[in-house]
């Protein structure tokens, strides 16, 4: 220890991270509304809230209810999939500039500091090189749509279990296409699930890109349950998070198997109970 | 372990040493009905190279394992190693379930011949050691072959080398081994593994599902394990990443054994992992081994 670290370092165990816990609201009862769900999350001790694409059904009215009740609970739509048009279509690029833009201002509203995208489908005919290329200048082009909007723009690798027809299918290759580009507006939504998934190896790719890694993803494998319920140990994840100061969001995406409450808050504290022993 | 239970061994072991019953241990014993009907061994070369085979099959037998695995070292014992070897597999109630006859690259006809020559090596000493299984990887891919040359290589060359050991009742296992580790190798997952064996279709030639080099290489262990339960020959056990006992790593082994329990799982359980505590083998064997049987308790 040298004398600039904290005294505390001494004599305590430090404290748990400052996580946010978020959570996607597609996983959790589709049958209630989404002032519901959020209830739930608020209840369970949650600051996040993450969506796909539902907020473009939203009438006017919905979107004004939805928005008094993020502010009543304190809740942020940390994530939202802003665009419809997939990053591997370089023939639809003016049509991926009009969607981001058209997403910053429900981003205001929404409280929002992450716009996510998957890779698109494989491009017929195409390399894999020029694949990676058409996703790379992808991301950058909604990048620069962002001007100064403080959001930050992320690829989330899917499973090929999940969905083969995805050009990019682990985070271990999200991650190097997102290292090239060098851009401090890119990053990685690493699902850990996901990862489990289809690549295994998930603690020695966090730890090799925990600089690229800005939302992780929960849930157990099989199943896409809560932690604890398939072949993952969550606690020794959390403990590498935390032991690499990670800071970013922590967000649930697992179907509840019981009440949704009473599952967020537990994965919550078991997260945070893990954390404390790192 | 607790300092009870190891004053119970140590002094049961030497009480039974100075007695003329070959049995080293009166209570608790390494038996698999201790083990609650399982069979855990350990793969010996993760235990120092400094011990003797002597050596590490006692502490093998003070973690309460019924079974150990070798390589093929035993094709060099002097008769007076084997002596000692045998006196020693006696002494501490310990089975030498698997054994690794060589390396060869499986989808490549034209080493058939150190195939047989390596398989013809090793049969009198499994035999010796009773031992009646073979583990195989099917090490370097060849150049050129497509995924589905190289798939039908494979199965050939398995059904020839279990007939190779068929008369000595001797089945054969493949494992894979990731990527990572071997940049070259020819079967990387299970899920190859599982798609060969069942082409070949011989009760004798079936899969060495190793958890460690799976997670490290795939994931998704359980979905593969309950689906494929059938193939499975041999288990073998350690974390991800650092290959150190459960727990240390991002594998939950608890619901792993719960579910081979759930599938009625009866072979192998082996640990071949290095502990994270450096040379801490019994402690760290013995409690591998106990959290395994608490788990499939619960199953």
């Amino acid at each position: 220890m040298n004398r600039r670290e904290p005294m505390w370092a001494d004599n305590f165990a430090p404290p748990a991270p400052s996580w946010r816990f978020s959570s996607m609201l597609w996983n959790l009862n589709r049958k209630i509304p989404i002032e519901q769900r959020l209830d739930a999350l608020a209840a369970a001790g949650y600051t996040g809230a993450e969506l796909v694409d539902e907020w473009r059904s939203w009438k006017p009215e919905e979107m004004r209810n939805i928005v008094a009740k993020r502010h009543a609970l304190g809740i942020d739509f940390d994530l939202i999939f802003p665009a419809k048009v997939n990053l591997t279509d370089t023939a639809q690029r003016d049509l991926l500039r009009a969607q981001v833009k058209e997403a910053i201002p429900v981003a205001q509203e929404l409280g929002t500091s992450h716009f996510s995208f998957n890779s698109g489908p494989h491009i017929a005919g195409a390399t894999r090189e020029q694949e990676w290329t058409a996703i790379s200048d992808g991301l950058k082009i909604a990048a620069d749509a962002l001007g100064d909007a403080k959001i930050t723009i992320l690829l989330e690798p899917i499973d090929v279990l999940e969905n083969a027809k995805l050009a990019i299918n682990s985070a271990f290759d999200g991650f190097a296409l997102v290292r090239a580009l060098n851009d401090p507006r890119i990053k990685v939504l690493y699902d850990l699930y996901h990862e489990q998934r289809g690549t295994g190896n998930v603690i020695d790719t966090l730890r090799k890109n925990i600089d690229l890694t800005a939302t992780v993803h929960i849930a157990d494998v099989p199943g896409r349950h809560h932690p604890g319920t398939g072949e993952m140990n969550y606690a020794n994840i959390y403990r590498e998070l935390a032991r690499l100061n990670y800071s970013g969001y922590i967000c649930m995406e697992f179907y509840p198997l019981s009440d949704t409450t009473t599952e967020l808050k537990a994965a919550r504290e078991e997260a945070l109970a893990a954390a404390r022993t790192a | 372990m607790n300092r009870r239970d190891f004053h119970k061994l140590s002094l049961g072991a030497a009480a039974a040493a100075m007695l003329p019953s070959t049995k080293a241990f009166a209570e608790p014993a390494n038996t698999v009905a201790a083990n609650g009907g399982h069979k855990f061994s350990v793969m010996l070369w993760t235990m120092d190279r400094s011990l003797s085979f002597e050596d590490r099959l006692q502490r093998v037998a003070e973690a309460g394992y019924t079974g150990a695995e070798v390589g093929n070292e035993y094709e060099k014992w002097t008769p007076a190693e084997w002596k000692t070897a045998l006196a020693a597999k006696e002494k501490y109630g310990i089975t030498i379930d698997s054994a690794v006859p060589g390396r060869n690259a499986l989808s490549d006809h034209s080493k058939r011949d150190a195939l047989t020559a390596d398989i013809k090596k090793a049969i009198p000493g499994a035999k010796q050691l009773g031992c009646n299984q073979f583990i195989y990887t099917a090490y370097t891919r060849v150049p050129d072959q497509t995924p589905e040359q190289r798939r039908d290589a494979i199965v050939d060359t398995l059904k020839y080398a279990a007939d190779l050991c068929a008369k000595d009742d001797i089945e054969i296992v493949l494992e894979p081994i990731d990527l990572l580790e071997y940049k070259m190798e020819a079967v990387p997952s299970v899920a190859d593994a599982f798609e060969i064996t069942r082409l070949v279709g011989s009760p004798k030639v079936k899969v060495l599902y190793d958890f460690y080099h799976e997670q490290k290489q795939a994931g998704n262990l359980i979905e593969k394990l309950t689906k494929n339960i059938d193939q499975v020959g041999l288990v073998h056990i350690a974390d991800v990443p650092g290959r150190h006992e459960p727990g240390t790593g991002e594998v939950f082994y608890t619901n792993i054994y719960k579910e081979l329990a759930r599938l009625k799982y009866d072979r192998y359980i082996c640990m071949e992992f290095t502990p994270s505590a450096g040379k801490e083998w019994v402690p760290t064997l013995r409690k591998a081994r106990e959290e395994a049987i608490a788990a499939m308790k619960q199953a």
